[in-house]
């Protein structure tokens, strides 16, 4: 590829780099949009114009913005992060206007790198990412054909020196390096300073208290909670729809569900266990990658025999299983047993069933009335569930959203004035009503549903799939799982091929990118001391660290001694070949050392010819030999062509300088 | 050579590196960085320390090849006057068959004050770039230590090493323009009349052309047939012969050496024969380059008695 335009390659590149770095802080917020476009256009208007620059009025107007920026923090006007931000935005436009120099070049490539900094400090979005990829790719050539061009203002045609391909190998070593260096570098999340943990927007499950009608506002929202790959004993993919249990609650007041509070919680013991322990055949696998929550529920379908996770997850007997507070993105594995059947699941939390028959104090009278007309001559609690469930089902109306002035209508308001609601009246009404008639029933809230992804193969669940429905002990010690809900709630979908990609993608950034951590160093660690020696006792379908897990490990590693590798090559590339000693150049040594045994002592600066003159003027003719050996020496150091008999006079001359003889002492 | 001398020269001669203005602003980036990955644990922060850690690798990889792949030699005018700039050059050469080696600065820190600088040796090849040497006092000066540099490839770092390339030049007196008996440098008797070489336009004979020679008296088509400039003496021209005397004894000796040296070679320059008495040496006139040089040589390395 010819070398032609490369230093011009550095300009290019660099102006890329200040848009990546414009388009990555419009992703941040509103704010950042806005100077982004202001950024953008500035900049773009400033290469097209070719009318000459007025530099001096760039640099007052820079020291206003300057000065300015630094007031309106300390006058509260605006926040620390907006002024620095708007000040980076104008100073990119400073430099676009005013400067054309490499190191002006340079300070913008500066410039762009900190506004990548800040969007990376500030969201996490893959968009984000591609920004910073791009800067991976793309800084080490523009830096690299900036120098050339400063080399060539300096001392000329420098083109030569680096082509295309030469800037493609600085990327792919770049890409390489970084990919070592970021799978190596230890993860400590030191906290030493305020740490910003971010993308923990997510509410709905935070507590353990939920107003009848909040799901209304997580139903109104199309982010993604978490995705969920369910696959039986020969890993092929099942497609659900599934109901993924959250928080079962079992305190109820009239206007919100509770968890009781008399409840203990306990760790699990086995978040970090690997399946040491053998499982029963026929479980469902169900890998879930759940996104950051403040204080997150554990979503699986019931009922979990085993979980693995990076997490320490703690037991709430009554509610559920939560992690830890801190919210993150976890990934959690969970094993279920689905030989319980539909139906007849065994409620995990409320199995002791201590708040199953509360009731409000101030119940209206008119529900038990209510339910005891449905549920008629029906004695056993599955008869009654049954009844009660169809005639929620086929007489009450589906509505998504409460319309306005509906939200947060009350029980009775659902059950005997609108007849419509969404998922959390009908489970609430159908709980109540079997409490009411003696059967024992827990609201549960979690996610039904969800789109399936065919690229990725995996479900994604998101807030609209929030559902509420209820547990209910059908028989002695069984739990049942009942929805009232009409199926026009509850429509599970496909998505579309491009949304797919998209969101796979993501989900790849947010598993090998945002969520590799301490524990997947560490995992890829022990996984690699596994490839070794296997412990060979994993359970059937667990995540038993193979190959997968010490992936990041393996190719940092790799990386790295390819870049030590290249290294070494370079050096060994760099020394080349050991220049050949003729004979000619060790006669003259060998004749200089003689002179020097003999007394002879030239000062050590003279170079050969020099020297071997000024022992002639000092002997005389005995030392001629020596000015020959110089001569020699002289020719066969750096003549393109030297004497073919060099090395026979060489020796004729070293003969003759036998008879040098020695230096007189000065004092005699 | 003692072991501590050697240790002192390898250390002489390592490659060294010192950041650059962009280069401190970058290290302090990297610092500040990697304080927020490391507080946050931020992973996209990460990623951005990642990055300039691969950046910082490449620079230190790529700077240390270009250094240490450069071979570098001197290749000193053949004439060097006191203060004056002498047109020499630093040859550059790379050992390595790979990409080229870039941006090279070369400057000797001893003497000689020259500085050069070579945007691109070729892979395996060799470039001459001209330096001008100026020294400040007459004799043999030493040429020591070479300080070999570069900022490439990022413009980050300024990468040197010193070379000890232990060299010697012969510096002769500053010229300097004296009258025809100005100072101690006086142009002495005639010691001979002008000598007459046959008969007038008459063609005596040629001779190889010896530095000196004015350029006129090149006879170029005897040149191209020889293969190598040749002189040719005609009867009728005349020689002169001069003798030039420097007063050793004088406070200002360096003046009158400065004097003689620009007599010297102004007259050999017109063709004149001119000898040189320097306190006892008496060199009897002659011409050509040789004489010229003995000449001057005389001049550079003379040194009064106690």
């Amino acid at each position: 590829m010819s070398p032609v335009g490369v230093t011009h390659d550095g300009v290019r590149l660099t102006r890329a780099l200040v848009v990546v770095g414009l388009l990555a802080l419009g992703s941040v917020n509103q704010q950042g949009a806005a100077l982004s476009a202001v950024g953008l256009v500035g900049v773009a208007l400033s290469w097209l114009a070719t009318h000459p620059h007025r530099p001096r009025v760039w640099a007052v107007t820079t020291a206003l913005v300057a000065m300015i920026t630094a007031l309106a923090p300390s006058l509260m006007l605006v926040p620390w992060a907006s002024a620095g931000v708007a000040l980076l935005v104008y100073l990119q436009l400073h430099r676009a206007r005013t400067g054309s120099g490499p190191a002006d070049d340079r300070v913008a490539l500066v410039l762009a790198l900190l506004m990548l900094l800040y969007a990376g400090a500030s969201r996490r979005t893959p968009a984000v990412g591609l920004a910073l990829l791009s800067f991976v790719l793309l800084a080490p050539g523009a830096l690299a054909a900036l120098e050339l061009r400063a080399t060539e203002l300096r001392a000329g045609d420098a083109r030569a020196a680096l082509g295309r391909r030469g800037l493609l190998g600085l990327a792919a070593a770049s890409t390489l390096l970084t990919a070592a260096f970021f799978l190596l570098l230890p993860r400590i999340d030191a906290e030493l300073l305020a740490s910003s943990q971010g993308d923990a927007e997510m509410s709905g499950f935070e507590g353990a208290d939920v107003n009848l009608g909040d799901l209304a506002g997580l139903q109104g929202s199309e982010e993604l909670i978490l995705r969920v790959r369910v696959s039986d004993d020969n890993n092929e993919p099942l497609y659900g729809p599934f109901y993924l249990r959250g928080l079962a609650l079992d305190w109820f007041d009239g206007v919100r569900w509770a968890a009781s509070r008399t409840a203990t919680q306990r760790e699990l013991i086995e978040p970090y266990d690997f399946g040491l322990r053998k499982l029963p055949p026929g479980l469902l696998r169900q890998e879930v990658h759940l996104e950051p929550t403040v204080s997150a529920p554990l979503f699986a379908t019931p009922t979990v025999t085993r979980l693995f996770s990076d997490d320490r997850v703690r037991v709430d007997e009554l509610n559920g299983r939560r992690f830890d507070d801190s919210p993150r993105r976890r990934r959690y594995t969970a094993w279920v047993d689905p030989r319980l059947g539909d139906g007849a699941i065994q409620s995990p939390t409320a199995s002791e069933g201590r708040f199953a028959l509360q009731l409000p104090a101030d119940l209206d009278p008119r529900v038990a009335a209510l339910a005891a007309q449905i549920i008629g001559d029906a004695v056993t609690p599955e008869d009654k569930a049954r009844r009660l469930t169809r005639h929620l089902r086929d007489t009450y109306a589906y509505q998504d959203i409460p319309a306005e002035g509906e939200a947060g209508q009350g029980l009775i308001s659902f059950l005997f004035d609108t007849r419509r609601g969404h998922c959390e009246y009908f489970a609430t009404a159908l709980a109540v009503m079997l409490r009411a008639v003696d059967v024992r029933a827990v609201v549960v809230i979690g996610f039904y549903g969800g789109e399936w992804n065919d690229v990725g193969g995996h479900i994604n669940v998101r807030r609209s799939d929030a559902h509420a429905w209820v547990e209910a002990e059908l028989s002695p010690g069984r739990w049942s799982l009942l929805d009232a809900t009409p199926a026009g709630g509850m429509s599970p979908g496909d998505q579309s091929l491009l949304s797919a990609i998209s969101d796979t993608a993501t989900a790849w950034w947010s598993r090998w990118v945002l969520d590799y951590d301490l524990t997947s160093q560490i995992e890829g660690g022990r996984a690699l001391a596994n490839l070794f020696a296997p412990s060979g006792d994993a359970a059937p379908g667990a995540p038993a660290p193979g190959l997968a897990a010490a992936t990041p490990i393996l190719v940092g590693v790799g990386a790295l001694v390819l870049a030590i590798g290249a290294r070494g090559a370079f050096y060994g590339a760099a020394r080349g070949p050991r220049r050949v000693i003729r004979p000619e150049e060790r006669a003259w040594r060998e004749g200089l050392a003689i002179a020097e045994r003999r007394g002879h002592h030239p000062p050590p600066e003279l170079p050969p010819v020099e020297a071997a003159e000024w022992i002639i003027a000092r002997v005389g003719a005995p030392a001629r030999p020596l000015l020959t050996l110089a001569w020699l020496h002289h020719a066969a150091r750096f003549s393109a062509t030297p004497a073919p008999d060099g090395a026979q006079q060489a020796k004729a001359a070293l003969r003759a300088l036998r008879l040098l003889p020695r230096a007189v002492p000065p004092s005699s | 050579m003692t072991w501590r001398e050697r240790w002192a020269l390898q250390s002489r001669q390592r490659v060294r590196v010192r950041p650059t203005r962009e280069g401190w602003w970058f290290l302090l980036l990297v610092v500040g960085v990697t304080l927020g990955a490391f507080n946050t644990g931020n992973n996209l922060l990460y990623l951005c320390l990642s990055a300039l850690l691969s950046l910082l690798v490449i620079q230190n990889v790529l700077a240390e090849w270009n250094l240490r792949a450069a071979r570098l030699r001197r290749r000193l005018p053949l004439e060097l006057f006191t203060f004056e700039q002498g047109e020499g050059a630093y040859v550059l050469w790379s050992l390595r068959p790979g990409p080229a080696l870039v941006g090279l600065q070369v400057e000797e820190l001893d003497e000689g004050g020259a500085r050069a600088e070579v945007s691109v040796v070729p892979p395996t090849g060799e470039v001459e770039v001209p330096a001008a040497f100026t020294f400040g006092a007459r004799g043999w000066q030493r040429l020591g230590r070479v300080r070999i540099s570069s900022t490439w490839p990022f413009g980050l770092f300024l990468r040197y090493r010193e070379l000890e390339l232990g060299e010697a030049a012969l510096v002769f007196p500053a010229r300097r323009p004296g009258g025809a008996r100005a100072g101690g440098a006086e142009r002495g008797a005639e010691e001979e009349t002008p000598r007459r070489r046959g008969g007038a336009g008459e063609l005596l004979g040629a001779r190889p052309y010896v530095e000196g020679d004015p350029l006129r008296s090149v006879h170029w088509p005897t040149s191209a047939r020889v293969g190598r400039p040749m002189v040719v003496e005609r009867a009728g021209e005349e020689a002169k012969s001069w003798m030039v005397r420097v007063d050793t004894q004088s406070p200002q000796v360096e003046d009158e050496l400065a004097r003689a040296c620009g007599q010297i070679v102004t007259a050999l320059s017109r063709g004149e024969r001119i000898g040189l008495e320097l306190g006892d040496d008496r060199l009897s006139p002659q011409h050509g380059g040789a004489h010229r040089r003995r000449l001057l040589t005389a001049l550079a390395l003379f040194e009064r008695g106690p």
